[in-house]
């Protein structure tokens, strides 16, 4: 029996291909290198696969928990900076370098990676706390820190412990009025909680006491329609107090800028005191 | 003094400058035979009944005064004695005696027999104790009674140190944010670490009376007339500072921030400036470097070649390769066949001993967790070191430092019985500062009190404590770094010290981490020492006598084999001719450095006049039998690790015969620079005696063999 040649020649280029399907890729031998704890050699066939597919995300993260176990963090992360520039998008990825600046003490860096998985995942509060705790400690932030411990009460919107802190974020930034609801949301979501409801009756008495300095200025202002400083502290006063319609009329009256509200008021720099320096 | 006026500020601030300077403000103990000691005790009060209960840590190591001013207090050269008010008498008149000052850190206003204590502050004021109050008085309600004192008490006891506060206008007292403001500040001293911006948050009204007085912060309440508060003031009597302005605390972090500057205030509140600090940092201006390794993971099988164990890696890739001092424990039940151990393991162990680099250590007998709970002195203390001399260190090498292993909590008994078997003993404090925890606050103090007995601190966090508890990042180490160049500029704090544990050589990361880590220190000038000599420079600190004789002379002794003291805001130089047992000396970051050689008691003389004489600029390790006369210098150095000596005030641009002998005599020719100063550098492991012709006398490097050796002599600083 004659076979034909083009029979043979397809069969034995089928066999061909079957061989090398069969033939482990470059990543697949990197892999079982690193497996068996030959990092150098693991890395060698990585960069191979690289090579052909510069793209490939999956020998990418091999690559990048390779030069963390060998502790070269700075590769490391340069791997990561190549990943969320293939995947902008991958909040995982984003976390990852996240941590990695983390653990190099890289934290304005890290921060800049935890807001954008804050942007890509709304449901992750633990980034959200963490941008907190960055924004009040390192930025003295604390407009941003509130946007965040919102964005976690928005997640966790029966969540109690979210709403004090947030409630207390909104007191120590002078906004009583935000505070005030913040706290009686807390209270409706744990009544018995004697520290909501400490607070809550302390919100009300700074209110208090400070709806009555706005009537002594008011009184004071109108003796004194001119005095700048006294109008700026009453709208400052006013915004504290959820008023900022008020205020923002007393500050075009007075032809002045409308500060941003939720921003710390500043203090004025002063000359040393006593003796001083 | 909030309206204290311009000519009067000159006045006091003249009288406190002429005061400081004729030694008013710091000698204040009896006279010494020939001049007047300066105490360097501070008793710090501390009411243990403000502890967390379930805490594993003695209440001293709870206490804000010990987690966040003694640090700065070691820093400027004191040391610090507790006492707990809850628990303890306050000590009489004659007890007092010892105390250069009080410093007190209440966290609330509770205290047992509260108006015994306030009669008694008073009277330490007004007999000439500088008290330092930071928070509050602690003392307006007795903790036994929930009585509130005579609110007339509290207000004597604020008076004393020229203060109003008026009890009965506690109605005052307000956290309301938006009626409080900054009416003055003086911002160095009070927002050191954190402005004060937006965050005035506690308002209480003290109004400073007395005109030596400095107000640092002034606060405001704007729904009030007459509503200014004097919030950070020193005085001659002290300083005080209210709550709040202090320091910061993240409620959700715990991180801290001092708000004062810790430094500055404490100096000035207890009168401490122009003394000379006892200083364990550096030993003749090169920072100290130990490294100590607590015995954990011995046994752990390393990734390495998933066959060596831990502790070969440590003694193939570190003790043995780097020319270092090694402090190395071990767990015993690690190595003992009868525990976890075996042949294998006790050779091992034996092979590290051996080591001529290597200092024996234990780090117990099963490295118990927490030492609040009933532990087996005997087996843990006691037994282990007579497993570890007995079978493992060499004969001439006995085990003589503890490794505290857990918690390193151990209570007066634990330390009692290491100190009964004449251990030095260490762990806890585990300091750091770097850009996750930013502050002064985390960097630990020297030692803590742990009853009547000392515990002695490490200098640094340990990997363990930066890889997160061993779950990672394994070369999380490398990032004490950070730590050692924060504490060196802009002040130099603390030793270099590297800790870690055994189960470092368990992980490629933590090797490579670890590697880079010596390689960093090795690159800078460094005092490389065992622990236990590093432990013999804080115990120097803590019985170092000073007494001033005079303007610009200091008598110092007891200072053990502590041999350096720092003066701070020091431009003048050591007057060499007419100092003592002063053998060198360093300018840096507006500090003066004093090297000491080996007699037991120096003398310091200062002067603006720059010295002559050769003098040691810089060394690596101790020097012993400093001379420089005749015309040579000649002196003996020691220790661990390659030797550098750079020494000051040789003729300029000069070919110079040094000898050295480290049992064969050598001779080389170095050349100073244009400055005057040689550098000399070796590598031989035993001690060296270096002897250096300098020019016009005769010494014994004049008969230089000319065809000896050249070194290359580069010059350091």
């Amino acid at each position: 029996m004659k076979i034909p040649l083009l029979f043979i020649g397809v069969a034995a280029l089928a066999v061909l291909a079957f061989a090398l399907y069969l033939l482990p890729r470059p990543e697949q031998i990197g892999d079982a290198l690193e497996q068996s704890g030959r990092l150098d050699d693991a890395l060698n066939y990585y960069s191979q696969a690289l090579r052909a597919n510069p793209a490939d995300d999956t020998t990418l993260v091999r690559v990048g928990a390779i030069h963390t176990n060998r502790g070269e963090p700075e590769a490391a992360i340069d791997v990561y900076r190549r990943l969320v520039e293939l995947s902008p998008n991958d909040a995982g990825y984003h976390r990852s370098l996240a941590q990695l600046y983390e653990w190099s003490m890289r934290v304005d860096e890290a921060a800049e990676q935890q807001a954008r998985v804050a942007a890509l995942d709304p449901g992750d509060v633990a980034v959200r706390y963490s941008l907190v705790n960055y924004y009040i400690l390192e930025k003295k932030d604390y407009a941003t820190a509130i946007r965040y411990a919102e964005e976690i009460v928005a997640a966790r919107p029966h969540d109690g412990q979210a709403l004090m802190d947030l409630a207390q974020l909104y007191s120590q930034t002078r906004q009583l009025d935000r505070a005030l609801a913040t706290y009686q949301r807390a209270l409706a979501e744990d009544p018995t909680d004697p520290v909501i409801g400490r607070s809550l009756a302390r919100t009300n008495e700074w209110i208090r006491q400070t709806e009555a300095l706005v009537q002594d200025y008011r009184v004071r202002l109108a003796e004194t329609p001119d005095d700048a400083q006294l109008a700026r502290q009453l709208a400052e006063l006013l915004r504290g107090l959820g008023r900022g319609d008020e205020a923002d009329d007393l500050q075009r009256r007075l032809g002045g800028s409308t500060p941003v509200p939720g921003a710390p008021a500043e203090q004025p720099a002063a000359a040393p005191a006593g003796t001083g320096e | 003094m909030s309206s204290l006026r311009r000519p009067i500020r000159a006045v006091v601030l003249a009288a406190v400058a002429m005061a400081a300077v004729a030694g008013f403000l710091v000698d204040r103990a009896p006279s010494a035979a020939q001049g007047t000691v300066v105490q360097r005790e501070i008793l710090a009060l501390i009411n243990s009944r403000e502890a967390k209960g379930d805490s594993d840590l003695l209440p001293v190591r709870t206490s804000l005064i010990h987690n966040m001013a003694e640090m700065p207090l070691n820093y400027l050269g004191m040391k610090l004695h507790y006492l707990d008010v809850h628990t303890e008498p306050l000590p009489s008149d004659e007890e007092m005696q010892r105390y250069a000052g009080i410093v007190t850190w209440f966290g609330d206003d509770r205290m047992r027999n509260a108006a015994q204590y306030l009669e008694w502050f008073r009277h330490q004021v007004e007999t000439g104790k500088r008290v330092v109050v930071l928070g509050g008085i602690g003392a307006a309600v007795d903790a036994t009674t929930g009585a509130e004192v005579d609110p007339g008490l509290v207000e004597a006891a604020y008076a004393a140190l020229g203060l109003t506060y008026s009890a009965a206008q506690s109605g005052m007292q307000t956290d309301n944010p938006l009626l409080i403001t900054v009416r003055r500040k003086v911002p160095e001293m009070v927002e050191f670490e954190r402005s004060l911006d937006g965050e005035v948050w506690q308002y209480e009204q003290f109004r400073s009376t007395n005109p030596e007085n400095r107000v640092y912060l002034t606060i405001n309440r704007v729904d009030i007339p007459d509503g200014d508060s004097d919030v950070v003031v020193t005085g001659p009597w002290g300083g005080f500072v209210m709550g709040g302005y202090d320091y910061y605390d993240q409620p959700r972090t715990y991180q801290k921030r001092w708000r004062i500057d810790p430094f500055r205030f404490f100096e000035e509140a207890l009168g401490i400036q122009g003394i000379p600090r006892p200083d364990v940092s550096t030993l003749n201006g090169s920072r100290v470097l130990y490294t100590h390794v607590d015995g954990d993971g011995f046994n752990n099988i390393t990734e390495i070649d998933y066959a060596s164990l831990s502790a070969e890696v440590l003694l193939q890739r570190f003790i043995r390769r780097y020319d270092l001092p090694f402090t190395i424990s071990i767990v015993v039940n690690d190595i003992d066949p009868a525990g976890l151990g075996g042949e294998r393991q006790l050779r091992v162990a034996r092979e590290i001993f051996a080591q001529p680099n290597v200092e024996p250590a234990s780090h117990t007998y099963t490295h118990p967790f927490d030492w609040s709970k009933p532990v087996d002195l005997d087996h843990e203390i006691d037994g282990s070191i007579q497993f570890l001399n007995q079978r493992v260190a060499p004969p001439d090498k006995p085990v003589q430092l503890l490794l505290w292993s857990g918690s390193t909590n151990p209570q007066e008994p634990a330390v009692a019985r290491s100190d009964g078997l004449a251990l030095f003993n260490i762990n806890g404090g585990d300091g750091r500062f770097d850009a996750e925890f930013k502050s002064y606050a985390n960097v630990a103090p020297l030692t803590t009190q742990v009853g009547q007995l000392t515990q002695y601190y490490t200098s640094n966090a340990n990997d363990n404590i930066y890889a997160n508890d061993w779950t990672g990042p394994y070369y999380g180490l490398e990032n004490v770094i950070q730590t050692w160049e924060k504490t060196e500029s802009p002040r130099r704090i603390g030793a270099l010290n590297v800790y870690y544990h055994i189960f470092t050589g368990e992980r490629w990361s933590a090797v490579k981490a670890l590697e880079r880590v010596y390689d960093y220190a090795l690159a800078r000038d460094v005092a490389p020492v065992f622990t236990t000599d590093y432990l013999r420079m804080v115990q120097g600190f803590l019985s170092a006598e000073i007494i001033r004789e005079g303007e610009a002379a200091w008598r110092l002794r007891n200072y053990g084999q502590l041999r350096t003291f720092r003066f701070d805001d020091e431009s003048r130089f050591p007057d060499l001719a007419r100092s003592s047992n002063v053998i060198g000396y360093w300018q840096y970051q507006g500090s003066l450095y004093v090297f000491l050689g080996e007699a037991p008691e120096s003398v310091i003389t200062l002067t603006a006049t720059a010295p002559t004489q050769p003098y040691v600029a810089l060394a690596s390790h101790r020097i012993f039998d400093w001379k420089a006369e005749g015309g040579a210098v000649s002196f003996r150095v020691e220790g661990v690790g390659r030797k550098k000596v750079v020494i000051g005030n040789l003729p300029r641009d000069t070919e110079l015969a040094v000898v050295e002998n480290a049992g064969a005599e050598r001779r080389v020719q170095l050349r100073t620079d244009a400055g005057g100063s040689l550098a000399w550098f070796s590598d031989e492991r035993g001690p060296v005696r270096v002897s250096i012709a300098t020019g016009t006398g005769v010494g014994s490097a004049a008969r230089l063999d000319s065809a000896a050796g050249r070194l290359a002599g580069s010059v350091g600083r």
